[in-house]
Parts: structure tokens; sequence; C-alpha cells
């Protein structure tokens, strides 16, 4: 039996709990052993969690341990998972039972895949990559490292997101599009167009918001 | 602006059209996959790439890339 740890004891830390009890691994392949976080009272006035162990920074990986980020912006997950794998951590990939991963599509490490999210056919999903209730990933769609899908959002088929892609709460990516390297796509925006690397677009149609 | 750069903005709408289809004499309304989603993500474009806003009519009034080209150039001045 492997002993799970959480990276993050705040809210997203408390729904990804909630996401590793109600995988079929727990009890069976895993138990919890608490949560990673420098907010030691992180779950104060919270009952029935498992306990805030220690900071990612201070924690010494023991025998068994495995472990999952439950840390919602993409720049933050990577940075503490970063710490973890460094250390010689080992990251597991929880998927809700109610979530559909249709066939050929694979999916990395570290993966965090929630209820009622469907994969189509023939999709690639890499390592770290937070995918939120309710989404659809569109056939033969290409997701990097570390992006993150938001609930409701929407990729059509052959769709390709780079590594460190964010696409928030009900955004539509059409078919065919690329969106970049360590680009956002904001709540809501419609992507007719490919986005640019480290660009935010935002609206229908999405357009880049411009820095100057 | 140089009218090689924006005939690549052009053409990178397209999703299934040879970029060797593009030149700046293309009619743009003979190719296939020209449609008005394909329209509207040339003016969305000429925005992002050139802080320039055209409308449907400017496209409507040009036949080849070069055309459109030439108005937006226009109203950069």
């Amino acid at each position: 039996m492997k002993n799970l740890i959480l990276i993050g004891a705040r809210g997203y830390g408390r729904v990804i709990y909630n996401l590793a009890i109600s995988c079929k691994g727990y009890n069976t392949e895993y138990i919890i052993k608490g949560f990673l976080d420098d907010k030691r009272d992180a779950l104060d006035g919270f009952a029935g969690y498992p306990p805030v162990i220690a900071s990612v920074e201070d924690y010494q990986i023991q025998q068994d341990d495995v472990f999952v980020c439950a840390l919602g912006d993409v720049a933050e997950k990577k940075k503490y998972s970063e710490i973890i794998l460094n250390k010689g951590g080992e990251f597991i990939s929880l998927i809700h039972p109610t979530a559909n991963v249709s066939s050929n599509s694979v999916y990395g490490k570290g993966c965090l895949i929630s209820f009622n999210a469907f994969i189509s056919a023939d999709v690639t999903i890499g390592d770290f990559v937070t995918v939120q209730p309710f989404t659809m990933v569109g056939h033969n769609s290409v997701v990097g490292n570390w992006c993150h899908l938001d609930t409701h959002m929407f990729l059509g088929g052959y769709v390709q997101l780079g590594n460190e892609v964010t696409i928030h709460t009900g955004a539509i990516v059409h078919p065919h599009k690329k969106v970049g390297y360590g680009a956002t796509v904001g709540a809501g925006a419609v992507v007719l167009r490919n986005v640019k690397e480290n660009t935010t677009v935002f609206g229908n149609p999405a357009m880049r918001l411009k820095t100057e | 602006m140089e009218i090689n750069e924006f005939v690549k903005n052009f053409a990178e709408q397209f999703d299934d059209t040879d970029m060797s289809v593009f030149k700046a004499d293309t009619a743009f309304r003979s190719i296939e996959e020209w449609s008005s989603l394909i329209a509207l993500n040339i003016i969305s474009m000429v925005d992002d790439e050139y802080n320039i806003q055209i409308k449907a009519d400017d496209i409507r009034s040009s036949s080849t890339i070069e055309d459109l080209f030439n108005i937006v150039k226009a109203k950069m001045q």
C-alpha cells in the first residue's frame, strides 16, 4: 500500500483530497497520509481532513510515498512538483471513475482528471496536467506538460496545446488550433486563431490582451 | 509593414490550404477554404499584428491579398 501525499492544503487541496478518496485506488493501492503546505494551520476550521505534515521544502521522502500536486496555478504547480521530483519523489495520476478516457488516449504521470471529464479518442495528454470537471477534450488533441484545463472548457479535435498552457473556465478552442507554450486563454474565450506562446487571449473572438 | 510578412500572417489563418498558394496577387476569395470565419480571423489578425481596425467592407472591396495590404497600410498613415 502506498501513502499518498497531496501538495497544497488550501481550497484546491481539499478538492483534490475528495478526488483521491473517490478513485478506485483509494484503500486498495494507496491511503492518504496528509498534505504538504508551509501554512501549517491551513486546515484549521475544516473537519475530517488528514493532517498537514510539513512544508514541501522540509519534507523528507519516505518509502512508499507517492504524490499529487493540488495547486491550481500552473507556475506554482510546476515549482512545487519539481521540488519533490528533485528529492526523488514519485507522482501518480488520479482519474475519477466518472471521467471518460476513450480509446488510444493516454496521459502521463501526476495528472488529475476530475469527475465527468471527457477525453475523446486518440488524445495525448502529457505529465502533470490538471483536467477539471465537465471538460471536453476533442479527438486527436495533444495537451502538453503542466497544462491546466478548467471546468467546462472545450477543445475541438486536433487541437494542440504546448507545455504550461492554462485554459480557463468555459473557454472554447476551435478544432485544429494551436495554443503555444505558456499561453493563457481567458474564461469564456472563443479561440478561432492560433495563440502565440506566452500571450493571453480573451473574448469572442479571442483577442490578445496587449501589455502596452 | 512588409508585404511578405502580411501574406504569411494572412496564410496562417487557413488550416488546410498549402502555404505555397499564398502570394501577394492571390485572389483569396477563390481559395476553396475561404469562409466568413476566416474573414473574421483576418480582421482579428490585422488588429493583433498591426493594431489597425478593418471592417468587412475592406475585405469585400479587396480581391487580392495585396489589395488588403494596401488598405491596412493606408490606415497606418
